[in-house]
């Protein structure tokens, strides 16, 4: 196990060194010119010159490359095109929120996800599961922002219950920081419950298929053996892996969340620099990003290594 | 009293569109200690016969009609948890497929401790060293590493003996053998049919074969049991059965066994034609479309079993006269 | 046809291809049907509560009618997902082809990318594509299309690999059948219910995904009505007008949910053995 977990950190390493690459060179993939396209097309050529001088475009490419990249293990990010501030301390004093939001959302999510996926899986075809699939095909089908935005109406604005807008650091006021969360967690939690109900529920289904659970009940085993330890315990490695997979739509959903809720976190950074067309930020969060993307799905991988005997050896 | 009884067993699977018969009427008994062949094509019904003793027909699998007597209890008129205690302690399972049956996430040794769990008050420490012991005595070496190993590092034959022990675990009075060896090599299969064997001399434990291939089963069973198309076509000791076989499936069957000590033949005769479909059963004798002494009124009459001799039973148009 | 048939049997999943029908008609017909211009501008009557009798749904901040601009909303949202799942199964059809063909390296990196881009979730694809073009809906179709190319490259690569490998095949290619040929009359038919389940359930996203850039304010952009934007702005005067957001994301959820129920019929229509 330890050998295979210092394995797959040493081919992390790579891996962030391509995903670099990539990053790079998808923004100098715009047509044209970066800045001119950043001060639009109204600047004068004096402008844009000066601006491309100032912030080392007209070096080759490569070297260019070299001066971004050897300035990432340091937690060097750059500096963001309009207000000239470094993006790294930026980025930074958004991942408390971020995290946080993205924790309680999941945390609900499973809460709802779980139980009911696993329950409808198990009495397949009954009433309890024929409800279970229209609600979360209709759950599933919610643009997330309207499910928010309906919360916050109900909640938030008419019985005036919750703030609905906004942020309190934990440090400051952990009360405080805990009201404003309910909304946007719950929001996000609710919207991405039936998707994990439904993933929850095919994992079940596809392991009560398989002949060990078949044996199983021939060994006479009794029902909650056969269930927790032959059905549940084969389904939720798979569904940690389909999970896995799918980690994106939890990302995802967070960006609008905090879009709606005025959340603080990295998502609406990053939409705001699309927004202003700001490339250096846009380059960099989009790199921390996908890293943090790719970090879970090691994490995840790990895990079914942990917990699957059979994937070492692959 | 026999120690199983099938009696007149009906087994379909109800579908929406429609209604396959699997097993029509089926009814055989076996004796304590003895060792019956159940043989049949893909498809003949053996295997739902199997899932009916145990009451695990998959959905929309019914037992229509019928009984399904152990020691002269009904297993149908059974609530789920007496049934529960039948299985795995009175009548065990090996099945064909050893790794398909086998928990891909649970150390082996926990799955035959199970078995003990689940039938006798012992602790989890006292159930893993009962299994640790089953694994050893199936021929496993080095038994306590072995037992915390999972299916996926074992050899195909060692599987099987995993599973071998499972069954074994609880000395049932009867085990059900789905075709353990089909997927073996041939030197491993005779390793696993011996082993039921000896199952059978220090256990005392009954066996029900079920096989496809009338030429493995000759030396292991007492008596053989021919299914065709959901039904008994021919019963008898396993020696009469070889000697005057009565049934022409069953001569057809045994004309496609290769020989070892006669003449070398220059091809192996195989039936032609393929069995009939389940949910569009034949009103006559269904095997009329395969058979070579085919006559008018087999199309439409269908055949009782009867007897031929003492213990020998075939269900044939041409034997039928002979009884009054 | 024997299709038709057999959906009979699936009244939700038919329920839902009405559904689906009486929206596309609705896009078309959007001009006949609508009340109003939906762009047309009456300050007099800003903010006209639900149930007013010349406009049902009420008006937005400008006076404009709101039921006029949910209907014409309808046409970006199918326009946008359908030209999106469009370029995602030609680019990705054409990819996978290729690489189930061609096997070896070309196969090995093509479906290496695929992973990549697979990995990464449809709406960060999309704020990088939108990024690089500006907020369009041109932009919103590349974006979507990028974003769901890896579904289709997979399916094909995986169809054509499994027919390359049968021995019938290596027959039609010995007598001189032609690659084309061989897609035409073998994969395709082979793989044309997977493909049509995904088509389905890729609509349901791009509809879904659509109206979140819309949202973001990365969609199309004012004053096209789309169900994405006017979901923004009725956020804004929710107290005024609740109606502009309601409606705008039940909109969205009703066509979404009927493409998601449709898929999940034919899913069980086409396989009989599938989960459900």
């Amino acid at each position: 196990m330890l050998r295979y977990t210092l394995y797959r950190l040493l081919l992390f390493v790579p891996l962030l060194w391509g995903l670099s690459v990539v990053v790079f060179v998808y923004i100098h993939l715009i047509p044209g010119d970066p800045v001119q396209a950043m001060v639009g097309s109204s600047a004068s050529q004096e402008f844009v010159a000066q601006l491309r001088e100032e912030f080392g475009l007209n070096r080759p490419l490569l070297v260019q490359y070299v001066d971004w990249i050897s300035g990432l293990p340091a937690g060097d990010l750059g500096i963001t095109f309009r207000s000239r501030q470094p993006i790294a301390p930026l980025l930074l004093a958004r991942i408390p929120a971020t995290l946080e939001l993205a924790l309680a959302g999941l945390l609900i999510a499973l809460l709802v996800g779980l139980p009911s996926g696993i329950l409808a899986g198990l009495f397949k075809n009954s009433p309890f599961d024929h409800l279970f699939s229209i609600v979360s095909l209709a759950g599933y089908s919610m643009p997330l922002f309207w499910l928010g935005t309906l919360l916050m109406v109900w909640l938030g604005v008419n019985w005036k219950v919750l703030p609905s807008q906004g942020y309190v650091p934990f440090t400051q006021d952990p009360l405080k920081n805990l009201q404003y969360l309910v909304l946007p967690a719950f929001s996000l939690g609710l919207g991405l419950g039936p998707y994990i109900g439904r993933m929850a529920r095919a994992a079940v289904i596809e392991a009560l298929q398989e002949q060990y659970v078949n044996y199983a009940h021939a060994k006479g085993l009794r029902m909650r053996t056969v269930v927790n330890r032959y059905v549940l315990r084969n389904a939720m490695i798979s569904l940690l892996v389909v999970f896995g997979l799918n980690i994106g739509f939890l990302l995802s959903g967070q960006i609008v969340i905090e879009e709606l809720f005025n959340w603080p976190g990295a998502g609406r950074l990053i939409v705001r620099a699309v927004l202003e067309r700001d490339y250096f930020m846009i380059q960099a969060s989009v790199l921390i990003y996908a890293s943090i993307f790719l970090a879970i799905n090691l994490l995840v991988e790990l895990l079914h290594a942990y917990l699957d005997p059979r994937v070492q050896l692959k | 009293m026999p120690l199983l009884e099938v009696d007149d067993l009906e087994a379909a699977f109800l579908f929406a569109d429609r209604t396959v018969r699997a097993v029509n009427g089926v009814s055989f008994a076996v004796e304590a200690g003895e060792i019956v062949g159940l043989i049949g094509e893909s498809g003949s019904g053996k295997s739902v016969t199997v899932q009916s003793i145990l009451r695990l027909l998959p959905s929309p699998g019914r037992i229509v009609r019928g009984a399904i007597r152990l020691n002269g209890v009904n297993l149908l008129d059974l609530s789920r948890e007496q049934m529960r205690q039948v299985r795995g302690r009175r009548i065990a399972m090996v099945v064909q497929d050893a790794l398909a049956a086998l928990n891909p996430v649970i150390p082996i040794g926990e799955q035959i401790a199970d078995v003990f769990l689940a039938h006798t008050r012992v602790k989890r420490q006292t159930a893993w060293e009962k299994a640790v012991g089953m694994l050893r005595r199936v021929g496993i070496s080095a038994a306590e590493e072995r037992a915390r190993h999972y299916a996926h590092e074992f050899s195909g034959g060692m599987q099987q003996r995993t599973v071998i022990a499972a069954a074994l675990a609880c000395t049932p009075e009867l085990i059900i053998a789905d075709e353990p060896t089909t997927a073996l090599d041939v030197t491993v299969q005779q390793q696993i049919l011996a082993l039921l064997q000896q199952a059978r001399s220090e256990l005392g434990s009954a066996i029900l074969y079920i096989s496809h291939d009338l030429a493995v089963v000759t030396h292991l069973c007492d008596r053989i049991l021919i299914m065709y198309a959901g039904e008994i076509v021919e019963q008898g000791p396993t020696r009469t059965l070889f000697r005057s076989p009565k049934h022409p499936y069953t001569q057809g069957l045994l004309a496609s066994i290769p020989s070892l000590h006669g003449d070398v033949q220059e091809y192996l005769p195989a039936i032609p034609g393929l069995p009939p479909n389940a949910a569009a059963l034949p009103t006559g004798c269904r095997f009329a479309a395969r058979c070579s002494f085919v006559q008018e009124r087999c199309r439409s009459h269908h055949p009782e079993l009867v007897s031929v001799d003492s213990h020998h039973a075939v269900r044939c148009i041409l034997y039928e006269a002979t009884t009054p | 046809m024997d299709f038709l048939k057999r959906l009979r049997r699936y009244p939700v999943a038919l329920a839902a291809g009405l559904c689906i029908l009486a929206v596309v008609l609705t896009a078309l017909f959007a001009p006949v049907l609508a009340p109003y211009d939906p762009d047309e501008m009456d300050t007099a009557t800003r903010f006209a509560p639900l149930g007013t009798p010349s406009h049902w749904l009420g008006t937005d901040e400008f006076g404009r009618d709101i039921l006029s601009r949910i209907i014409y909303g309808s046409r970006v949202s199918l326009l946008v997902a359908f030209a999106a799942v469009a370029v995602a199964l030609a680019v990705g059809g054409v990819l996978g082809v290729l690489a189930g063909f061609s096997g070896g390296m070309v196969d090995v990196l093509l479906m290496r990318l695929m992973d990549l881009l697979f990995a990464i979730p449809a709406l960060m694809v999309a704020l990088g594509v939108v990024g690089l073009l500006g907020p369009s809906a041109f932009s919103v179709v590349v974006a979507l299309g990028v974003a769901y190319t890896p579904l289709f490259a997979r399916i094909a690569r995986s169809a054509v690999v499994g027919v390359r490998s049968a021995a019938y095949i290596e027959a039609a290619r010995a007598m001189g059948a032609s690659p084309a040929r061989l897609i035409r009359c073998e994969v395709l038919p082979n793989i044309l219910p997977i493909l049509l389940v995904q088509v389905t359930a890729s609509l349901a996203w791009g509809i879904l995904d659509e109206a979140s850039l819309g949202f973001l304010g990365l969609g199309v952009q004012p004053p096209t009505s789309s169900w994405g934007a006017m979901l923004t702005t009725g956020r804004q005067y929710m107290y005024q007008a609740p109606s502009i957001a309601l409606f705008a994301g039940a909109a969205v959820l009703v066509v979404v949910f009927a493409f998601n129920l449709f898929g999940d019929g034919l899913r069980d229509l086409l396989d009989p053995r599938s989960s459900r």
